[in-house]
C-alpha cells in the first residue's frame, strides 16, 4: 500500500538526517584532506536525496497496491514471529550464565512445541538429541568454544 | 608449459586428503541445503565460517566454494521433483523439469541436470584458469583511483540489476555503506557510531549481518505463513539420458555454460539471471519452441549449466581484483579475510597454493557431485519430507551457534537478531537485502579508495576521469544509468509518432 511505501521512505530520510548530524560531530575535514566524518556525512546526504526521490515517486504512484504490501500482515501469524524473537533474545541473555546444553534444550523445547507444533514425545526427544548432538559436534569434535555455565554443562 | 605446471601443482594441493575431505564436506552440505528450501548458500557459508577457524585457509575456502556450487546441484533436484526451487537459481528448471517428472521422465531430467552442471562447471573452471592470471597481472597496476571507479561501476550494475525498484536498491546500497562505517575509522582510528559499545568497535560483523538478513529473517517469514510441502510421487528409474536427450542437450549445455560463465563475471549478476537468459535463448533458437514449458529437456539442460558456470565466473573478480561480484562471493571474501589472506591481484603470486588449490578443487568437487548426486537422489527426496516445524528450530540453532562462536560474544547474537528483524521488515516493505550486503562488504574499500584518491589528487575530483581505466569504468557506469532512460524515451517517442500517424 502507498502509505507503507511513503512511510518507509520517510523513515530512511530521517535515518539519513541522523547520520549527517552525527557525522558532522566527527570532523568532516576538507576535500583535500577528508576526515573521519567525511564519508559518512556524504553517505547520509546521498540517503536523504534518494529517500526524498523515493517519497516523491511513491506518493505519485496511483493507488496500484503492490502484491506484498496489500496483505502484509493479513492472515499471517506474525505473533509467532514476535514470540520467536523474544525467546531468541532471552536465549542470548541466558546463554553464558546457564550454559549451552541447558539453554539450548529449553530453546528447542519451546520452538519445537509452540511454533513447530510437534507432538510432546518428539519435542522432548528432539530437544535432548539436538542439544547433546550439537554439543558433541561443535564443542567436542570441531572444538568450537561454547559457554559452560551452571554445573559445568 | 607454465600453465600445466600450475594445474598439476593445484591438483597436488586439492588432492591432499584433508583438502579432499573439505571439498567433500562442502559439496555434501551444499547439496543438502540446496535441497532444503528456506536456507541458502549465503546463510550456510556464514554459519560454517567459525568452524573453519581451525582449518587451513586453503581447506576452508575449498569447503566454502563447495557449498556454493553444491547448492546449485541440490536446488535442481527439488525443482524437478517437487516444483519447489531449493535455490532461486533453479526457478527456471521448474518450468520444464517438473513437467518432465510428471511425464515419468524425472530420471533423465535429474540426469541431464547433473551432467549439464558437471560439463558447464568444468568449462567454468577451465575459464578461470585461462582468464584469472592475466587479469591479475593487469589489476596489479590499479591504484585507489581505478579501484574506486571499478567499485562505482559494480554498484551501478548491482542496483541496475536489482528487482522491482532501482531507487530502493540505491537507498539500500547507501545504508549498507553507512553500516560499513561503524567501528574504527580505517585511516585515523577514531571510533565512529559505536556509542561506547565494545562489540561495535570492530564494526558490525559480516557474519551476524548476513545471518540476520538471510537466515533469521527467512525463518521469521516462513513461520508466520503456512508452508505446505507436497512431494510428487514418482518412481525414478534410469537416470541416464538417452541418445536423443544427449543430442538435444549438447548445444544448450555448451551455450548455457559459456553464457553463464561470462555473465557470472559481471558484478551484480549472480547465478540467477543467467538461467533466465539462457532459457530464453534456447527457446528462441529452438526449432520447436512450443515444447518449452511442456517438458523440453533443453529447458532443463541450459539453465542448469548456466547457473553452475556462473558460480565459476563469479570467482574471477574475487580472486583477481578482491572485489566480490555477488553476495555469496562477499561471504567468501569474509572467509579469506578471517584467515588473513587478501584476495586480489597478488593472490596468484603470493598464495599460489590457495589460488590453484581452490580452482582445481572445483574440478574435483564437480566430479564428487556427479558421483554423490546420482545415487543419492533417493535420500534427498526423503529429506524433503522433513516438516518445517522440525527444520526451522535447527536452522535457528545453527545460526545461533555460528554467530556466537565467531568471538564467543552473546552480543553478536543480538546484532544478528536486530538484522533478522530488519531483514524481515525489508521483505515486507519490498527492499532487497543483496545491495545492502554488497555495499556493506565493499564499504571500507570504497571509503579508503575515495579518501586516498582525494589526498593523492589534492581534492581534484576530475582525477577519476583523467586515468584511462578509471574513466572507462565510469563511462560504462554512466551508460548503464542513462541508456535505459534514453531507450525508454526513444520508445515512447516512437510510440507517440505512431499514434500521431494513426
Amino acid at each position: 500500500m502507498k502509505r507503507y511505501q511513503i512511510g518507509s521512505a520517510i523513515f530512511l530520510l530521517l535515518f539519513g538526517a541522523l547520520i549527517c548530524f552525527e557525522a558532522q560531530r566527527l570532523e568532516i575535514g576538507k576535500i583535500t584532506k577528508p576526515g573521519p566524518g567525511f564519508f559518512p556525512f556524504w553517505l547520509g546526504f546521498a540517503l536523504i536525496i534518494s529517500s526524498l526521490a523515493l517519497t516523491i515517486k511513491s506518493s505519485r504512484e496511483k493507488g496500484e497496491p503492490s502484491s506484498l504490501s496489500a496483505g502484509m500482515w493479513k492472515g499471517l501469524h506474525w505473533g509467532k514471529v514476535l514470540f520467536c524473537l523474544t525467546i531468541l533474545v532471552l536465549y542470548a541473555c541466558l546463554l553464558e550464565s546457564v550454559g549451552y546444553i541447558i539453554s539450548t534444550f529449553l530453546l528447542m523445547l519451546l520452538l519445537f512445541r509452540t511454533i513447530g507444533g510437534q507432538r510432546w514425545l518428539l519435542v522432548v526427544l528432539g530437544s535432548i538429541i539436538t542439544s547433546f548432538a550439537t554439543y558433541a559436534l561443535f564443542r567436542l569434535w570441531l572444538q568450537v568454544q561454547l559457554p559452560v555455565g551452571l554445573w559445568g554443562m | 608449459m607454465d600453465f600445466f605446471h600450475n594445474i598439476l601443482y593445484g591438483f597436488s594441493v586439492s588432492l591432499e586428503p584433508s583438502n579432499l575431505f573439505a571439498c567433500f564436506v562442502g559439496v555434501f552440505i551444499g547439496t543438502l541445503i540446496g535441497v532444503l528450501p528456506g536456507i541458502g548458500p549465503t546463510a550456510t557459508m556464514s554459519i560454517l565460517l567459525p568452524v573453519t577457524f581451525k582449518m587451513t585457509a586453503t581447506s576452508s575456502i575449498i569447503m566454502m566454494a563447495g557449498i556454493y556450487y553444491g547448492a546449485m546441484y541440490g536446488g535442481s533436484t527439488t525443482s524437478i521433483l517437487v516444483n519447489i526451487p531449493g535455490e532461486a537459481a533453479s526457478v527456471v528448471t521448474c518450468l520444464d523439469g517438473y513437467q518432465m517428472a510428471r511425464q515419468g521422465r524425472a530420471g533423465p531430467a535429474l540426469g541431464i541436470a547433473a551432467f549439464g552442471s558437471f560439463i558447464a562447471g568444468t568449462l567454468g573452471v577451465v575459464g578461470i584458469m585461462f582468464l584469472a592470471p592475466p587479469l591479475a597481472t593487469l589489476a596489479l597496476r590499479f591504484g585507489p583511483i581505478e579501484i574506486f571507479s571499478i567499485l562505482i561501476f559494480s554498484f551501478t550494475m548491482i542496483t541496475y540489476l536489482a528487482g522491482k525498484s532501482k531507487l530502493k536498491a540505491v537507498a539500500m546500497a547507501i545504508v549498507g555503506l553507512i553500516l560499513g562505517t561503524v567501528g574504527l575509522d580505517p585511516m585515523v582510528s577514531i571510533p565512529r557510531f559505536t556509542y561506547g559499545s565494545v562489540t561495535l568497535m570492530d564494526g558490525i560483523g559480516l557474519i551476524p549481518l548476513v545471518m540476520g538478513l538471510f537466515g533469521v529473517s527467512e525463518v521469521f517469514l516462513n513461520i508466520e505463513g503456512k508452508i505446505e510441502q507436497e512431494i510428487f510421487k514418482t518412481h525414478i528409474k534410469g537416470l541416464f539420458p538417452n541418445k536423443q536427450d544427449w543430442k538435444d542437450s549438447a548445444m544448450p549445455i555448451t551455450r548455457g555454460g559459456l553464457l553463464g560463465f561470462f555473465l557470472g563475471i559481471l558484478p551484480g549478476i549472480g547465478a540467477i539471471i543467467p538461467t533466465f537468459i539462457s532459457y530464453g535463448l534456447e527457446k528462441r533458437l529452438s526449432k520447436h519452441p512450443e515444447k518449452f514449458g511442456k517438458g523440453a529437456i533443453e529447458g532443463v539442460a541450459a539453465p542448469e549449466s548456466a547457473n553452475n558456470a556462473a558460480t565459476a565466473g563469479a570467482m574471477v573478480p574475487l580472486l583477481t581484483l578482491g572485489i566480490p561480484p555477488n553476495v555469496v562471493m562477499a561471504v567468501l571474501l569474509g572467509a579469506f579475510m578471517t584467515h588473513g589472506v587478501q584476495p586480489g591481484p597478488l593472490l596468484v603470486t603470493e598464495h599460489p597454493d590457495i589460488f590453484w588449490g581452490v580452482v582445481t578443487s572445483m574440478y574435483t568437487g564437480n566430479v564428487m557431485l556427479l558421483i554423490l548426486n546420482l545415487p543419492l537422489i533417493g535420500l534427498w527426496v526423503k529429506l524433503l519430507k522433513v516438516p518445517y516445524g522440525i527444520l526451522f528450530p535447527l536452522i535457528l540453532l545453527f545460526c545461533l551457534i555460528g554467530v556466537y562462536s565467531v568471538d564467543n560474544n552473546p552480543w553478536d547474537i543480538m546484532v544478528m537478531l536486530v538484522f533478522g528483524v530488519v531483514g524481515y521488515l525489508m521483505k515486507k516493505f519490498e527492499f532487497e537485502p543483496a545491495p545492502l550486503v554488497m555495499a556493506f562488504v565493499l564499504g571500507r574499500l570504497v571509503e579508503e579508495s575515495v579518501r586516498q584518491s582525494l589526498v593523492l589528487s589534492r581534492g581534484d575530483l576530475t582525477v577519476f576521469f583523467r586515468h584511462p581505466i578509471s574513466c572507462g569504468a565510469l563511462i560504462l557506469a554512466f551508460t548503464m544509468i542513462f541508456l535505459p532512460m534514453v531507450f525508454s524515451s526513444f520508445k515512447k517517442a516512437v510510440q507517440r509518432a505512431k499514434e500521431a500517424e494513426g
